[in-house]
């Protein structure tokens, strides 16, 4: 198992092995059409061991809603997988999130300028 | 369950954004004759629950939450932790349940927090649309104005409903905030949306997510005849507040919370901003005349 796959199986403490590639996860994400690759699609490059998997912009769109970790049929739980990946870049100390490009941040509620911190900060 | 005191962890936004959301919701539950007690000091909750198994340091704001209202309940009287924000809930209730479940967590987690007592897993955590329900008898009893004729659609979002473990109810079929609508004779608008993703914090990112997914709900609930959206998130209403100003033809339908509708139901006018009173006064003189 490559080193990549065991940080993120670690981290996650999920099992990319069990995905059995139904596409639940990619039906039923809110944010699916806004992603490079499906939900399903990136448990596959993560089952393949792929060393590029930190390269996937899908997880920045993920807003951890829970839709694919409820209906996963396997526990494979994408949505918890997607955080490992997050985490494979924010832990170098990289931050996702451009603060200056950020619209609407004197009107919209905190709560969203705090969950996007912590989705795309480390 | 019938809770005469609560304690309240009210969280940033509350007081930031949705200051309105708050004077409504505890004027409501003071009517029906709940004390709601706000903690003396709280914590930010982190918005999101932290997914990382290995990193417990991300737990730490909610827990030391946990633990000011476990030093607190022993002079109220109860356990029992109200929110209003569903981002709070569910952080809070997961990791609440975390602890409950590894109790290693909690021990490694306790290590950091030298100043505090220990944490014994003994608070609860509800939002505020759990206690309405509990409470329906209550409400009716006090109303002073009738929801006759007014078309209602839930939103309820995300946090609220998953993951399925911590849910105020059937995240696949909810139906909590309308049975209490139905309870207190209103109509209720079914709609296969009311827990589809508003968008979330993208609309600091990219407002045009936000755009596609809230009119989504707005449109549903609109064309299947909702007068009010009532929602329990401020950053769903937020959203879809943004999203019908923005669309080319906005349909008529409003957005409030429910804490706000049940304001005025029960006659608690002075806890509405002049804004949502006319717009009630609108939807519910609009009705009147209809029928």
């Amino acid at each position: 198992m490559s080193e990549i796959i065991e940080k993120i199986i670690a981290i996650s403490g999920k099992n990319p092995y069990l995905c059995y590639q139904c596409g639940m996860c990619s039906a039923a994400c809110p944010m699916a059409e806004y992603m490079d690759l499906l939900p399903h699609q990136v448990i596959r490059l993560v089952q393949l061991g792929r060393k590029d998997i930190d390269r996937i912009e899908s997880v920045w769109m993920c807003v951890s809603c829970m839709a694919c970790v409820d209906k996963c049929p396997r526990h494979v739980d994408p949505g918890i997988i997607f955080e490992a990946i997050r985490l494979l870049t924010l832990r170098k100390g990289v931050d996702k999130a451009d603060y200056w490009k950020l619209t609407d941040l004197e009107e919209a509620p905190s709560m969203a300028l705090v969950a996007l911190s912590r989705k795309m900060t480390g | 369950m019938i809770l005469m005191k609560l304690l309240y962890y009210p969280g940033c936004t509350v007081k930031r954004n949705a200051l309105e959301y708050e004077k409504a919701s505890i004027a409501v539950l003071e009517k029906l004759g709940i004390d709601v007690i706000e903690l003396d000091k709280w914590y930010c909750c982190g918005a999101l629950y932290s997914l990382a198994i290995d990193d417990l340091i991300k737990h730490l704001g909610a827990v030391r939450t946990l633990v000011k209202a476990q030093v607190q309940s022993r002079n109220v009287g109860t356990n029992d932790l109200l929110t209003i924000c569903p981002m709070c809930f569910n952080v809070l209730k997961r990791v609440n349940k975390l602890l409950l479940e590894n109790p290693d967590n909690l021990e490694t987690i306790s290590r950091f927090m030298d100043e505090e007592e220990e944490y014994k897993v003994g608070v609860n955590v509800y939002h505020i649309v759990e206690i309405l329900a509990n409470n329906v008898d209550k409400i009716k009893e006090n109303m002073v104005r009738e929801l006759n004729g007014v078309k209602i659609a839930a939103y309820y979002g995300c946090t609220l409903l998953r993951p399925k473990e911590i849910a105020v109810d059937d995240p696949e079929d909810p139906h909590i905030i309308e049975n209490l609508i139905e309870e207190l004779g209103g109509e209720i608008v079914n709609y296969p949306f009311k827990s589809e993703c508003c968008g979330s914090y993208q609309v600091l990112v990219n407002r045009d997510i936000v755009y596609n997914r809230s009119s989504l709900v707005i449109n549903e609930a609109s064309r299947r005849g909702a007068d009010i959206i009532v929602t329990v998130c401020p950053l769903c209403y937020y959203n879809l507040k943004i999203t019908l100003k923005n669309m080319k033809r906005p349909p008529t339908v409003r957005i409030v919370y429910i804490s706000e509708l049940l304001a005025y139901l029960l006659g608690l006018d002075t806890v509405l901003s002049s804004e949502t009173k006319s717009l009630f006064e609108s939807v519910f003189s609009h009705t009147g005349k209809s029928m």
